[in-house]
Parts: C-alpha cells; sequence; structure tokens
C-alpha cells in the first residue's frame, strides 16, 4: 500500500469520504478506524507541508522597500495600536524586526492617551526609533499625561511636524496657562495645526509666537471648537475652522495660496453672517472646498467665483436653493466629488429646475446626496437626483441618504455606464407593491450598500454586484428577507446585521459575514442542516459568539460530506479572541484533518450553563459565551434561571432538530434580559480581530508515530 | 497602435499602446525602441498577461487624487481588483515583483513626492499596491507563527531570543 506521505488529492478524497461514513460528528474519532485516521491526517498534512515550502510562496522573496509598504499597511489598525501591532510583527523573524525597528516613519506618530501602559517607557522608545524622522504629536492639553512626558519631548520639539491638541472636557479653564508647551513653545518645523475646543485667545498667543502662522493670526475668530491649518513654504493651503461672518470669509478670500477651505458657519443664521459686506468679483482658486451651517446667499456668492472646485461639500443648504445649486454646479468642469446635504419644510416644484441642465455633462466621479426633511410621504429627490445623474455620466459612485427613490431615477441609474458603488443609507423605494424587483443594469456596478428599510433591498438585485451589504436601521419585525442567486448572481462577498435571512443559490459566494448574535446562531445551523448550500464559501465572518458545538458540526460536515463543487470552508474570523484550544481545534479542521476535539456538549452553551450560573466563577457573560477566561467579578449571586425541558441529545441528527428549543431557553439564562444578569455584558478586553485558518494550529507533526 | 512586448520566456505580446503605457517602465522604453520588440527580461508571460488584464481593465481611470500618506495606509480593495488579485501565493508573490520591476507603484510618488503631473503613470497603475494591500490583508489578525506558516518564513531567532521577546511581548501572545 502506498505510504500515505505520497498520497495526492484525489487518495485523500477517497479516504475521507470513507471516514464520513463512520463518523458521527461528536467530537470523539473512535467510530472510525485508527489506521485509516492516521493515514488520511498524515496525507492532509504531507499535502499541506509540500504546498507550504515551496520557496515560490515565500515572502521572503519580496525586497526590502516592498515588504516595509507592506507592514505599514498590516500593522494599521487606525492611531489606536498602530505600534503594539508593530511590536507583534517583530516577533516574526529577524528581518521583520530589524526592518520594523529600523524603519523611523513607522514610529513618527505620538498619541498620548490615557490608560497607556508604561506610558513613559513607550514614549522614550517611540521617539528613539522616530530617529530624526519628523513627528505628529497628539494630546490633550493641559493633562496629567503630557506633563509626564514633557522632559521626554522637549528635546525633540523640533521635529513635531503636525501638532493635534485636545482639550480636556472637565476644565474649566478658558487659557491655557500649564500646559508644558502651548501655546509659548515654538515648533520650528510645525506644517500643520489641529485643534479642538481650545480657547482661542491661546490659539493667538500661539500665532503669534511662530513666524509662518502669525501673518494668519486675523481668520482667527470666535469659539474656535475646531482648527485644522496647513502651511507649505510658510504660506497657507489649507484652512478649517468656524466663520461667523461674511466679513471673516472675505478675509480668507484675500490669501492667494489656500487651496483647500472648510467654513463651519454658525449654528443658527445670526449676526452678519447673512450680509453680504461688498460684493466679490476676484476668482478663487481653491480645489476643495467644505462649507457647513452657512446662509445660501453667502455660498452662492463664493461657489459662483471658484472655477478650480475638485472637491465640494455642502452641509444644510436649504433646499430652496436647488435650482440655484445645479446652475453653479454645470459650471464647476473640474469638479469630481460632490457632496450635499439639503434640509428643507417643503416639497419644490420639480419644474423649477427640470429642465435647461440636461445638456451639461460635467466629470463628477462620485455623489453623495443626503436631505433631511420633516415632510413625509413627499417626493423630495424628484426634483435634483434626476438632474445631477444626467449631468454626471462618468458617475462611479453614487450615495444616498434619506432620499426616497423611484421606478424612474432607478432607471436613470440603469444608464450610468461607470457606476461601481451603491450606497443607499435609509432610503426607502416607491415602487408599487407587487411590482418586479429592479435589476440594476450598470454594467460595472461592484458594490452595493444598503442601510435602512428592508423595502429598498426587496426592490432591488443586480447580474454584476460582487459585494452586497445590508442592515436595517431598526430591528423590525420584518417580512422575510430572501437574498438569492436569480436576483445577485454574482455575489462574492455578502455582509448582513440583522436578525435574520435566508440565502439560496449565492452560488459564487466566497465571503460571508454575519453580526448580531440571532443571525450568527441562526446561519450557522441552517448550514449545519444544508452543508452543500453555498458551495464555494471560503470564509466566515462572526461577529458575535456563535453555538461551538454547531459551528464545529457544520465545519465537520462541510468537510467531510463534500460533493462535487463544495469547497471546504477556510477561514474563520472572530472579532474576539477564543480559547486557545478551541483555536487549535478549529485550525486543525480547517486544515482538513479529522481529530478528537471536545464533546458537542462540553461545547455547548448549555453544557457550559452550570459554570455561568455559579456566582464563584467570575467573568462577563461575552467571555463565558466565547469560553474564554476573565476575571470580571460577578455583580450579584443571584442568577435568574428555570431549568431548561429538554435534555441535550447525544445524536447529531437530533442536536440539530431540537436546537431551536434548546437555543431559546438557554439563551433566555444567558441573557435574561435589563439589569436582569448576574454578570456584567462585556468586559471589553478581549476584543479585536482574530482570524483561525490553517495556519493557526500549532506546530503539530501531532500525526508523526 | 501597437507595441510588441517580449516575456522572458520568449512569448510576444502585441499591445495596445494605450494599455502598454499604464506600465511605466514601457513607456519610458516606447521612445527609444522605434519599432522594435521591447524585451522584459524579469517578467514571464503568464504574469506579464495578468499585468495586462489590469491595465486594460483601468486603462481609462483618471489620474486619482494627491494622496497625503492616508492613502498608503489603507488596505480597501475595489471588488474588481480584488478578483483580479484571487490568485494563488506563487502568482501573488510574481505580480507584485513585476509591478515593482515595470514601476508600477503608486508609492513611488507618495515617497518621493514626485509632481502629480510627472508621476501620471507610475500612480494609474497599482497593480503593486494592490498586491501590498492583499498581502497586508492576509497578515492582519495573525500570530507571528501563523504568519510564518502562510509566507514560508524561516523562525532564526536563536531559543534564548525567543525566549526573550515572548516575555517581553507576553501580551501580544493572546492571538
Amino acid at each position: 500500500m502506498q505510504h500515505p506521505e505520497q498520497f495526492t488529492g484525489d487518495q485523500i478524497l477517497f479516504t475521507r469520504s470513507h471516514i464520513a461514513r463512520f463518523y458521527n460528528y461528536s467530537g470523539d474519532t473512535s467510530s472510525v478506524d485508527t489506521d485509516i485516521l492516521r493515514d488520511y491526517n498524515l496525507g492532509v498534512e504531507s499535502l499541506a507541508r509540500v504546498r507550504d515550502k515551496d520557496p515560490r510562496r515565500s515572502i521572503e522573496r519580496l525586497p526590502n522597500e516592498i515588504l516595509i509598504a507592506i507592514i505599514q499597511k498590516a500593522a494599521w489598525v487606525g492611531y489606536r495600536g498602530y505600534h503594539r501591532e508593530l511590536l507583534v510583527l517583530t516577533l516574526v523573524n529577524h528581518r521583520w524586526a530589524q526592518l520594523i525597528l529600523q524603519t523611523q516613519s513607522f514610529w513618527s506618530r505620538i498619541s498620548l492617551e490615557e490608560n497607556t501602559e508604561d506610558l513613559e517607557a513607550m514614549t522614550a522608545v517611540i521617539l528613539e526609533l522616530s530617529g530624526d524622522c519628523s513627528l505628529d504629536l497628539t494630546y490633550c492639553a493641559e493633562s496629567d499625561i503630557i506633563r509626564k512626558v514633557a522632559h521626554l519631548i522637549q528635546p525633540h520639539i523640533h521635529r513635531v511636524a503636525h501638532l493635534q491638541l485636545l482639550w480636556q472636557y472637565h476644565n474649566p479653564a478658558r487659557n491655557l496657562t500649564t500646559d508644558p508647551f502651548f501655546p509659548h513653545t515654538v515648533f520650528p518645523s510645525l506644517r500643520e495645526i489641529t485643534t479642538h475646543y481650545i480657547p482661542p485667545e491661546s490659539i493667538l498667543l500661539w500665532f503669534l509666537h511662530h513666524k509662518a502662522w502669525s501673518p494668519y493670526n486675523y481668520v482667527i475668530e470666535g469659539d474656535c471648537f475646531y482648527i485644522n491649518l496647513k502651511v507649505r513654504e510658510e504660506s497657507l493651503v489649507s484652512f478649517h475652522s468656524n466663520m461667523l461672518s461674511m466679513a471673516a470669509v472675505q478675509r480668507l478670500e484675500d490669501i492667494m495660496t489656500l487651496q483647500d477651505v472648510g467654513i463651519f458657519g454658525p449654528y443658527e443664521a445670526s449676526g452678519d453672517s447673512s450680509i453680504i459686506i461688498e460684493e466679490r468679483r476676484h476668482l478663487l482658486g481653491w480645489e476643495k472646498l467644505f462649507i457647513s451651517n452657512f446662509p445660501w446667499k453667502g455660498v452662492r456668492g463664493i461657489l459662483g467665483r471658484c472655477t478650480a472646485l475638485v472637491s465640494l461639500t455642502l452641509m444644510n443648504i436649504d433646499k430652496t436653493a436647488t435650482p440655484e445649486l445645479v446652475e453653479i454646479l454645470s459650471r464647476l468642469i473640474f469638479l469630481e466629488d460632490l457632496s450635499i446635504d439639503l434640509y428643507g419644510h417643503t416639497a419644490l416644484e420639480t419644474s423649477a429646475i427640470s429642465s435647461g441642465h440636461d445638456n451639461y455633462k460635467t466629470r463628477i466621479r462620485t455623489i453623495n446626496l443626503s436631505l433631511t426633511s420633516d415632510i413625509s410621504n413627499v417626493e423630495i429627490t424628484g426634483d435634483i437626483l434626476p438632474l445631477l445623474l444626467r449631468m454626471s455620466p462618468r458617475l462611479e459612485s453614487l450615495s444616498l441618504t434619506r432620499c426616497r427613490a423611484n421606478k424612474l431615477d432607478f432607471a436613470e441609474i440603469d444608464k450610468l455606464k461607470d457606476l461601481r458603488k451603491l450606497q443607499l443609507d435609509g432610503c426607502e423605494s416607491t415602487f408599487e407593491p407587487n411590482t418586479t424587483r429592479h435589476i440594476l443594469a450598470c454594467p460595472k456596478l461592484e458594490m452595493v450598500w444598503i442601510a435602512g428599510s428592508i423595502d429598498a433591498l426587496n426592490s432591488l438585485g443586480s447580474t454584476s454586484t460582487s459585494k452586497l451589504d445590508y442592515g436595517p436601521l431598526m430591528m423590525e419585525s420584518s417580512p422575510i428577507i430572501e437574498i438569492t442567486g436569480r436576483d445577485w448572481p454574482s455575489l462574492r462577498s455578502l455582509s448582513l446585521h440583522m436578525n435574520s435571512v435566508m440565502v439560496y443559490d449565492l452560488d459564487a459566494l466566497r465571503q460571508l459575514s454575519l453580526s448580531r448574535q440571532p443571525l450568527v446562531t441562526d446561519m450557522i445551523h441552517y448550514l449545519a442542516m444544508h452543508p452543500n448550500e453555498l458551495p464555494l464559501l471560503e470564509t466566515l465572518i462572526l461577529q458575535t459568539c456563535p453555538e461551538w458545538d454547531i459551528l464545529f458540526i457544520l465545519l465537520e460536515k462541510r468537510l467531510l460530506t463534500q460533493t462535487q463543487g463544495v469547497k471546504p470552508i477556510e477561514n474563520l474570523i472572530f472579532h474576539r479572541l477564543i480559547p486557545k484550544r478551541i483555536k487549535h481545534s478549529l485550525a486543525l479542521l480547517l486544515a482538513g484533518h479529522v481529530v478528537s476535539r471536545p464533546s458537542n456538549y462540553e461545547l455547548s452553551m448549555q453544557g457550559n450553563l452550570g459554570i455561568f450560573l455559579d456566582a464563584d466563577i467570575p467573568g462577563c457573560v461575552e467571555c463565558h459565551r466565547y469560553l474564554y477566561p476573565c476575571e470580571l467579578k460577578v455583580l450579584h449571586t443571584s442568577p435568574v434561571w428555570s431549568e431548561p425541558t429538554i435534555d441535550y441529545p447525544s445524536g447529531v441528527d437530533e442536536i440539530l432538530r431540537t436546537w431551536d428549543i434548546r437555543y431559546v431557553q438557554v439563551e433566555h439564562i444567558y441573557n435574561p434580559g435589563y439589569d436582569l444578569s448576574h454578570r456584567k455584558f462585556d468586559c471589553g478586553r478581549f476584543g479585536g480581530l482574530l482570524e483561525v485558518s490553517r495556519y493557526s494550529a500549532e506546530d503539530c507533526l501531532l500525526f508523526k508515530q | 497602435m501597437s507595441i510588441t512586448i517580449v516575456t522572458s520566456d520568449n512569448e510576444q505580446f502585441c499591445v495596445e499602446k494605450l494599455v502598454a503605457q499604464r506600465i511605466a517602465l514601457i513607456e519610458d522604453m516606447v521612445e527609444n525602441a522605434g519599432d522594435r520588440p521591447i524585451p522584459l527580461p524579469n517578467v514571464t508571460a503568464s504574469v506579464l498577461r495578468k499585468i495586462l488584464e489590469y491595465c486594460e481593465h483601468h486603462k481609462n481611470d483618471p489620474l486619482p487624487p494627491y494622496d497625503d500618506g492616508s492613502r498608503s495606509r489603507t488596505t480597501h480593495i475595489s471588488e474588481w481588483d480584488q478578483k483580479f488579485i484571487t490568485v494563488d501565493q506563487e502568482m501573488l508573490f510574481e505580480i507584485i515583483l513585476a509591478a515593482n520591476y515595470l514601476e508600477m507603484k503608486p508609492l513611488l510618488y507618495v515617497r518621493l513626492n514626485v509632481p502629480r503631473v510627472q508621476c501620471l503613470t507610475a500612480c494609474n497603475a497599482v497593480a503593486g499596491d494592490i498586491g501590498c494591500k492583499t498581502v497586508a490583508n492576509m497578515i492582519k489578525g495573525k500570530s507571528p507563527e501563523e504568519i510564518r506558516k502562510l509566507f514560508n518564513i524561516v523562525n532564526n531567532f536563536t531559543p534564548e531570543e525567543e525566549a526573550q521577546i515572548r516575555k517581553e511581548a507576553e501580551w501580544a501572545e493572546d492571538r
């Protein structure tokens, strides 16, 4: 007989189908012939080793500059945790450690936050590793944290290129007097400053100390809840802050070097913001413009003179301004990105803007249109949306928020040959009941993202879309949601945020992401019952805890009952840490091994009920669900519970058949309702992305004799 | 108008000029080559076929906006690109290496601060960047040991070094 280490893929499949006839999905493999099982596992491991040890698969082939780019992207998890991720990656090998520790730009960001362990040591290490690289420093003004590390930062002040200052909400002072750096310290290399709720008096004082910035102190006014300024070669190129008056805006217009402007108007149109001091005629070379809460008259005066705009965002624009706005937009010939947030209390006469602009063709590639209205049942997008769509034949991304879209709107969307992304947030479709589903005809449409009424999802389909993301705004008692291969035949990735759904014939689906407890539980049970559904599914992302027993049964069934064209699942992604022994068992299974594992009962919620109810054992509810050790003390010692009326079955068919009765009863004990549980819901300590794949198994020449 | 490219395994590709010019290296060579075929001694036919598939799809793409550095940190990949880059690991690295050789990496203009106009071709063709993002996504959420296995990396820390590192980074051991 052939040695198992020389097994081919076909022989593995043949042996696996033999094992499937004897294995009972209990976690105990003693019902399978020991020799066959050993040979099978050896064969699987041997095949994997040959594949994995192929030098052509090694990342070590890549030059340093590419590996650095990869590591930077891999470690980036937002400002928080970035350095932690980098340090984890130094553990890979010498080369990675050297690259990470010697790439100064990796360490150029210093964000001083509370609850940072070893704050001083960590700050010193980052400053050392950043070498002579420019720094991006963020801290809370006058906080204890900045005082603790000020002596470490002081020698590096000349390297700070971006300073971000936050204000402590509990600090009632109106001036910074005790901060170690602001406003008296000169930052000679500063190119960008961002402040949040820093008193304007302090900002103005700081300006006086800085040669490059002092000429611009006259543009600062009001409470300055937010300021972001950038200079390049001592010229102001970017300004974002609040402006109380048109006079202030006009001062801004006189700064000829500005390219990026953000104006936050007063929350109420008060003061003199609605008064035009003098009619300006000179053109503005601004490329990016953001305006929020400013009277339309002022906005119109500015927009009419912007000839170079590439990106435009208008927030809180009165809907009655729509005709003039469309007129202006048609003249912005360089515009590529457009965001408009309209509000209004009355429906606009469609005829006012429905003609005359159809022939204008802009370069617009992105549109975000958001509507706020207190009128219900009014076709409030009938006016502007079709016009914008007709003006934008090159549109690639369309996002609509709180819009009502009808058949005609979708007919216009269908004409967009380059549209790749469609986002509907809180939108309703106004299709007649029982009309046929609208299959979007845009040939390049790749991604559809829907949040809001189920109606919008049930009204649409697409033959080209490969990624669909859906979540209702509220957990309504909904009609059955069906996502089928007939309506979405090219779907490769599906993300769902709801309580229940039915999926059929999604034969191209590779990745399924599930959030919310009932959905995760329900879908895993469904797939365990129908292991041939979603035949190409490779990656399952579980944003809440699965029932471990059912998940293991699903994975084993998927592996062992493989028919032609059905792939085993390769990756599981959790949004929380899981116990090592479960991770190891899952990894072996994902690698194709069939080995003994904890029994279904041991893994089940019911099997762990005793531990959960024992008030002497600490831990939050989530950690108990994940079977993860947790030291969080219980809230009280009187758990609410009633004995489940059904025993945990011994056979797999019965486990799956009676699953829903058990789930309801046990779930009620784990989650008895607000304020009733004897455990806090989540300790919040073990979150984070965790992927389990065949590479997660601990080094196992387990099957070697 | 088309040009001819010859790969390392001696296969000839007749490519529309508009498509080939998405590759910075070729754009530079076209002017000097005249009607002669352009040799690519570091790229095999199977890899060039993939690269050209990418260039063909993106041939009409406009110039990406100026990158202030934030783009280079993100790992989002468009759906078409994701489908394009769904290849086995060997091919993935071949594409990255070829994109690097062919100067198809937007990182060039981000890092070197090359003005937008001068780097049109370099930043339009982003196969290298997509490859890097794909590998980065494969790394996210994995432990060092998993990364070693996945990418066939030899752990060359001495036992003492590894013990010391593990001790210093116990907090990282959870995953």
